[in-house]
């Protein structure tokens, strides 16, 4: 959680960037951006803020944004560091685990995205009234009943524990593949683009080709 | 762990200030250039067109991975501020700024109100001052831009029952499918109570929330934002602000919702009382 500007009880007291790690309890306190009254947002591994004021010039407001780099501000810090994404190096990061910015007037709160790491395996169990039931001791014995297997092969287990019933397992789509497709599909077929007359509008946007380059950079 | 060295911010003068931003040097063509660190966490973005006028108590929501939205807040000098209503748009990727031409109902011009994203492209706000005194109507509104920015449309959700109240300094986050609206001042005091709104459940109704016996004490211009990550994701998380003597606060709380849905708050534990943040509101 990151903790941006804001005032206090003596007025022009410079605050710190505070810094709120929800693993460890514990605060670090950073360089700040001097501002209250303001906004804030984050984006990948960038904050944002704009607006507001300065304590120096305490009546009149900003219409600039200044973009904090969380990976700068963290750099000497190997513990917070490890709590924020690396950049976007490829296509392969969602939206799903983008950080969302959040925003308020004054200060601003941020929780930290975090890394997940998938384990390479799962733990199989086969409950005890499966139709070849084993005889009660065996069915306490929970080593008996569990299986490890490689995480690559638990889309199929569905299909063994109950080959009836449908694998309901999805995968979840990449949300770039929009994009993907958008600028793949033309390429796939290079016999469209013979007839292509002049003064024919380029088929890309603008903006698709700005997201583009961003996904890939 | 707790580290000495970890302390690097300390009173910020003049000089450290003008190092952050970069020093000045005079250009060949005679002007001031900034010259960038490198290392240097902060930035400030470099916008020409359509900037919108410098404004407080505003709001800015992110709509999209590459898109927020700002709406209202106070423009002006000392004594003469106003109240603006207008709603921009900011691309991130492209670093513009437009201003949205909406259909519907805008909310009226108002500042510390608050506002949240609820799903993509739509976003919420509730509440805020008018200036002279007087408060934004208690009124729900949506700014809908599904249809693209050129379609966005500002309209009053309908609501039945009661409602939070006018109110001013309180927050709004969107824990999926609740609204919550937390604290900020009623015009006549500071308050800590908790308003839900469940976006699934037609016809949509304010429920004052009760969050059991411990709660964080009443406050005003406080931040608060949602938890997306790890065990507590869900969770609504609140921060600072300022009390009924006017001091400022600097504890942590989060909210969260019991799978029989009860409601109720924790403190963030801090590891070293005495070096807490510093209160802020």
């Amino acid at each position: 959680m990151m903790v941006i500007g804001g005032r206090t009880n003596q007025v022009g007291e410079v605050v710190p960037l505070e810094v709120y790690d929800t693993e460890s309890s514990e605060w670090y306190k950073f360089n700040s951006v001097q501002r209250f009254r303001h906004s804030c947002w984050s984006s990948s591994n960038n904050v944002f803020v704009h607006g507001g004021f300065e304590h120096e010039i305490p009546n009149i407001p900003l219409s600039e944004i200044c973009k904090i780099d969380t990976q700068k501000l963290f750099a000497r810090h190997d513990n917070l560091l490890q709590k924020i994404k690396p950049p976007e190096k490829s296509g392969k990061d969602g939206d799903k685990d983008k950080k969302e910015g959040i925003k308020k007037n004054q200060t601003n709160l941020y929780n930290m995205e975090r890394q997940f790491k998938l384990a390479q395996q799962a733990h199989i169990a086969t409950s005890a009234n499966q139709p070849n039931k084993m005889n009660d001791t065996q069915a306490e014995d929970f080593s008996l009943i569990v299986r490890q297997i490689s995480i690559d092969k638990l889309a199929e287990e569905p299909k063994k524990l109950n080959p009836q019933q449908k694998n309901h397992t999805k995968i979840d789509k990449n949300p770039n593949d929009a994009l993907c497709t958008m600028f793949l599909k033309p390429l796939l077929k290079p016999k469209e683009g013979q007839e292509i007359k002049p003064g024919t509008e380029f088929p890309c946007k603008r903006e698709h080709i700005i997201e583009l380059a961003n996904e890939c950079a | 762990m707790g580290q000495k060295g970890s302390q690097e911010s300390h009173m910020v003068s003049a000089e450290d200030k003008a190092k952050q931003g970069g020093k000045d040097v005079v250009g060949p063509d005679g002007k001031l250039q900034k010259i960038k660190d490198p290392n240097q966490a902060h930035e400030t973005l470099d916008i020409a067109k359509n900037v919108p006028q410098a404004r407080f108590g505003h709001t800015i929501t992110m709509v999209n991975k590459y898109k927020v939205v700002l709406f209202g807040g106070a423009t002006g000098d000392t004594g003469k501020y106003s109240m603006t209503g207008e709603t921009f748009i900011f691309n991130m990727l492209l670093r513009t700024w437009t201003e949205l031409n909406v259909k519907g109902v805008p909310p009226s011009p108002r500042a510390a109100h608050a506002s949240t994203n609820v799903e993509q492209m739509q976003m919420v706000v509730y509440g805020g001052a008018t200036g002279g005194g007087s408060l934004a109507s208690d009124d729900l509104y949506l700014l809908d831009m599904r249809n693209g920015e050129d379609q966005a449309q500002w309209m009053i959700v309908p609501v039945v029952g009661s409602t939070p109240g006018r109110r001013y300094g309180h927050s709004i986050i969107f824990s999926k499918p609740h609204l919550l609206v937390f604290g900020g001042n009623t015009g006549q005091e500071a308050v800590n109570d908790v308003w839900c709104l469940s976006v699934e459940k037609a016809p949509f109704s304010w429920i004052k929330l009760d969050c059991g016996r411990e709660a964080p004490q009443v406050r005003v211009y406080h931040s608060a934002a949602l938890c997306q990550t790890g065990s507590a994701t869900g969770m609504m998380v609140c921060f600072g602000g300022r009390t009924t003597d006017q001091s400022s606060l600097m504890d942590t709380w989060g909210l969260r919702r019991h799978r029989d849905g009860r409601w109720d708050w924790v403190k963030a534990p801090y590891k070293n009382q005495t070096e807490g943040p510093i209160p802020r509101y």
